[in-house]
């Protein structure tokens, strides 16, 4: 019970402990030198919510703040079935702090707040001791000229010398975040001969440079230089104090004393130390473009400029594309030079129809641009001289570059009109004068006896059409009486024996009808009718042979039965010797006869 | 009961006014004299006096709009007439509505075809028309350039036609017979079609010309909507019906781009 107890003393004490804001801070050397590089870090663990917080202005001190970053981690543990989970969620406060001052200094209290409570930090105590003056690591920054125009593009290059060992962390670029110039996309070019003497050197925490490395002579020194450029263009007209930024690097630690050698350094490592380096500024000035003398179709091309066309093909007919090349020489930064749409070249226009341009590609130091041109008429000769208007820096005009024109030979070709895709065969010309006729102006109206007659047409106004409906109908009614018709002849000849009973019971049903016939004579009709209706052959019937038959149709029971009776009187009359009335039997053989007629 | 009576009263009375109003043979025959002599005198005097010319040509269009609303006259050359006289007192919007009407009954008129071309060309808003639509009257060409009559009279030749070789083919059985009688059949359905098609797009669809000089074409039905278009529209202009709403109606032009036109701006060519 004790034991169960202390454990959960000890996870309750664990939980409240792990659940607890602290925050605490760390330095990475608390005896420096002026001018060395150092890490403070303020670290606040178990925090859901830690607000920023800024470095207190300090004159001891130049402080660069490096930003938060999280460090979260989680442990789990199974020991024999027993699950332990430990959370660390740290978030890291680092700022690179560069002494300017020797001799005790303190890093002011910090205050934080997490999870809406607030913290201070204990101030921290450092010493700092003037060092060597670093004299053999510079940094500068010149630009392709001292003077530019609004809009030109200049290189800016820098140059980092060394003439010592030194581990270069990073260089600071502050120029790159400044709004008053702009920067162009730019890609160094690599001379794949040397790539061993090209290093990446970050500039940021995302980006970085290429730089190339290379002996240069500084103060009449031979040192070593690490050389980049970017281009720069600027936005508006002044003067500007362009920073060379800084460089944060590692140099050898010569202080003995400082030398703690770890007992695992197998490879006996040289202690370093962090020292930043600023760099020398470079004065730019920028003027305004001169308004006077300014073309309406400046090309924005700031600098010396020349243009070359080419054409292929040159032999075409009307509407063939010619790829027209069009290159932009001389250009000291070509990738941002654009060339005015081609359509505000009149010349161009007016004898070509011209495609839209591309946005250039740089090919040699030239900006090239291509788009397709198509001649409208035979009567093109020549693509004509472009011409382009663009300011020469040195001279401080504004000048015009123009290329030659380009011979073409243009073949005519047949349009097709719509008369040739219906098919219309033009006339040959015609021999003499042409008559031709004036569009202009109407034609004369029409009499008044035109006027009346209703031009209205088309189904909907049938019911007001005089002959139309009535000669469409009776086509369709008398082609409907003839397919009947002859529908009903060919079936009446496509079945002989029902023609011939159709016959046998007309003649049958004449002599009941006639009122004249003997006993024998209306037992044979009533045999003939009965014969007729039921398809059966002509002859001696009984009513045995037709009962099943009878039985089948419509007929009445009772109306059989009759017939049953009316059979058995004929029979008993034929064998009387036919000496039996035969008006007696004349009336229910033709009420039956007509009824047989009628059902079957 | 005495509402009823009244209505019935009512309705005797209009009728009674519609009969007398209507125009006989003989009143038609008239008006449509004195129009034609109107209209000619208008273009006598025009060289002399433009206001006694435009006088007359007003008279003549009375005239003829008479004929069309009291006599009840479907006439391809009377809309024509109507067309030029509007078109001689510079109603381009009328005078266009009058020729399209006048199209519509006699498609294949030389003079309707010339005037209506060039009573556009007098047009300021010049809008295309569709690729689209020009292959498709090239390829449907008896759809589109046979008059009404003139198909219906081609459905009534071959369906009779159709009709009378099918009587001989019952006792007759040749498969020539039977082929003809089927293209003959065909051709009726063809032309059957195109014209059902033609009247229940006419019935189904609106079309119009604006025939005020000037128009802002609108994004709504109001004037308080954003203007359509950089420029107004312009008399002559013709459209195709999308949707009437109190004054305004919703158009769409020739190059399939639509506005809002308030209705005292346009003329419906029903």
């Amino acid at each position: 019970m004790k034991t169960l107890l202390s454990f959960l003393f000890l996870t309750a004490i664990i939980c409240f402990a792990q659940e607890a804001v602290t925050v605490r801070v760390a330095i990475e050397s608390r005896d420096v030198l002026v001018g060395e590089a150092f890490i403070f870090q303020v670290v606040v663990s178990n925090a859901k919510d830690v607000k920023d917080f800024a470095f207190p202005a300090t004159n001891a001190f130049m402080v660069q703040p490096l930003g938060p970053s999280n460090n979260n981690s989680t442990q789990i543990s199974i020991v024999n079935g027993k699950y332990t989970k430990i959370e660390k969620r740290e978030v890291l406060y680092n700022f690179r702090l560069v002494a300017k001052q020797e001799g005790n200094l303190v890093i002011p209290s910090l205050t934080v707040v997490a999870d809406g409570r607030s913290f201070r930090t204990q101030p921290v105590r450092i010493h700092s001791s003037k060092g060597e003056e670093i004299t053999d690591i510079v940094l500068e920054l010149k630009c392709s000229s001292a003077e530019c125009y609004v809009g030109q593009t200049v290189m800016a290059n820098w140059k980092l010398y060394f003439a010592r060992n030194i581990q270069l962390s990073r260089i600071e670029l502050p120029l790159l975040e400044n709004s008053e110039f702009s920067f162009p996309p730019y890609e160094a070019p690599i001379d794949n001969a040397k790539i061993d003497n090209y290093r990446r050197i970050p500039i940021s925490d995302t980006d970085s440079v290429i730089a190339y490395l290379s002996y240069e002579n500084y103060d009449g020194m031979q040192v070593r230089c690490l050389s980049f450029s970017r281009p720069i263009t600027a936005q508006k007209a002044g003067e500007f104090r362009l920073s060379a930024g800084r460089a944060l690097c590692s140099v050898p630690d010569k202080r003995a004393r400082r030398t703690r050698r770890s007992p695992f350094d197998f490879f006996d490592s040289e202690p370093m130390r962090s020292v930043m380096i600023d760099g020398k500024s470079f004065m730019l000035k920028v003027k305004e473009l001169p308004e006077a003398g300014r073309p309406a179709n400046f090309s924005g091309i700031i600098g010396a400029c020349s243009i070359v066309t080419t054409a292929k093909p040159v032999d075409v007919n009307v509407g063939d594309p010619i790829v027209l090349t069009i290159a932009l020489k001389g250009l000291a930064y070509p990738d941002t030079a654009r060339l005015p749409a081609l359509t505000s070249q009149s010349d161009l226009a007016k004898y070509f129809r011209i495609s839209d341009q591309d946005s250039g590609t740089v090919q040699d130091g030239n900006k090239v641009f291509q788009c397709t041109l198509r001649a409208q008429n035979s009567d093109v000769k020549e693509i004509p001289a472009l011409s382009l208007a663009y300011f020469d820096s040195p001279t401080g005009t504004y000048t015009e570059a123009v290329s030659q024109p380009i011979p073409i030979t243009v073949h005519a070709v047949k349009t097709v009109t719509a008369a040739d895709a219906q098919g219309t065969v033009l006339a040959a010309p015609v021999v003499g004068t042409e008559v031709k006729a004036l569009d202009d102006g109407i034609a004369h109206n029409y009499s008044y006896d035109k006027l009346l007659h209703d031009d209205r047409a088309g189904f909907f106004n049938w019911s007001s059409r005089k002959w139309q409906p009535w000669v469409c109908l009776g086509c369709l009614f008398l082609y409907g009486v003839c397919g009947a018709l002859n529908w009903m002849v060919a079936r009446r000849n496509a079945d002989p024996a029902r023609l011939a009973a159709q016959h046998r019971l007309s003649e049958a049903m004449a002599v009941i009808q006639g009122g004249k016939a003997d006993v024998s004579d209306l037992f044979n009709a009533l045999q003939g009718v009965l014969a007729a209706k039921l398809r059966l052959p002509p002859g001696a019937l009984t009513f045995h042979d037709v009962k099943v038959p009878l039985e089948k149709s419509r007929l009445k029971a009772e109306d059989r039965e009759s017939l049953a009776k009316l059979f058995d009187s004929f029979e008993a009359a034929s064998y009387s010797g036919g000496r039996a009335d035969a008006t007696s039997l004349q009336a229910e053989t033709q009420r039956l006869a007509k009824l047989l007629s009628r059902t079957l | 009961m005495n509402m009823f009576i009244k209505t019935i009263c009512l309705l005797c009375i209009l009728f009674c006014i519609n009969a007398y109003c209507a125009l006989s043979h003989e009143e038609c025959t008239t008006l449509l004299r004195e129009a034609e002599r109107c209209f000619d005198d208008g273009n006598e005097v025009a060289a002399v006096s433009h206001e006694r010319a435009v006088e007359n040509w007003r008279k003549a269009v009375a005239r003829y709009e008479r004929v069309i609303k009291e006599g009840a006259v479907v006439n391809g050359a009377l809309f024509y007439n109507l067309g030029n006289a509007y078109f001689r007192l510079g109603d381009m919007g009328n005078a266009i509505a009058n020729f399209r009407r006048a199209q519509r009954l006699i498609p294949r008129d030389a003079n309707v075809q010339k005037n209506l071309a060039y009573a556009r060309r007098n047009c300021q808003d010049n809008i295309q028309e569709p690729e689209s639509r020009k292959v498709l009257k090239t390829l449907f060409f008896w759809h589109y350039d046979f008059p009404l009559g003139l198909r219906e009279l081609l459905f009534v030749i071959t369906l009779c036609g159709a009709c009378f070789l099918g009587i001989v083919r019952l006792k007759v059985k040749r498969s020539w017979l039977t082929a003809t009688i089927v293209v003959l059949f065909l051709m009726a359905i063809v032309m059957a079609t195109s014209m059902l098609t033609t009247e229940l797009s006419e019935r189904g669809t609106i079309y119009g010309v604006i025939v005020a000089s000037e128009v802002e074409g609108r994004k709504g039905n109001s004037e308080s909507y954003d203007k359509s278009f950089q420029a107004p529209l312009h008399a002559g202009t013709e459209f195709r019906l999308l949707e009437s709403r109190g004054n305004w109606v919703e158009i769409q032009l020739a190059d399939n781009q639509t506005c809002w036109l308030p209705t005292e701006a346009v003329i419906l060519i029903q």
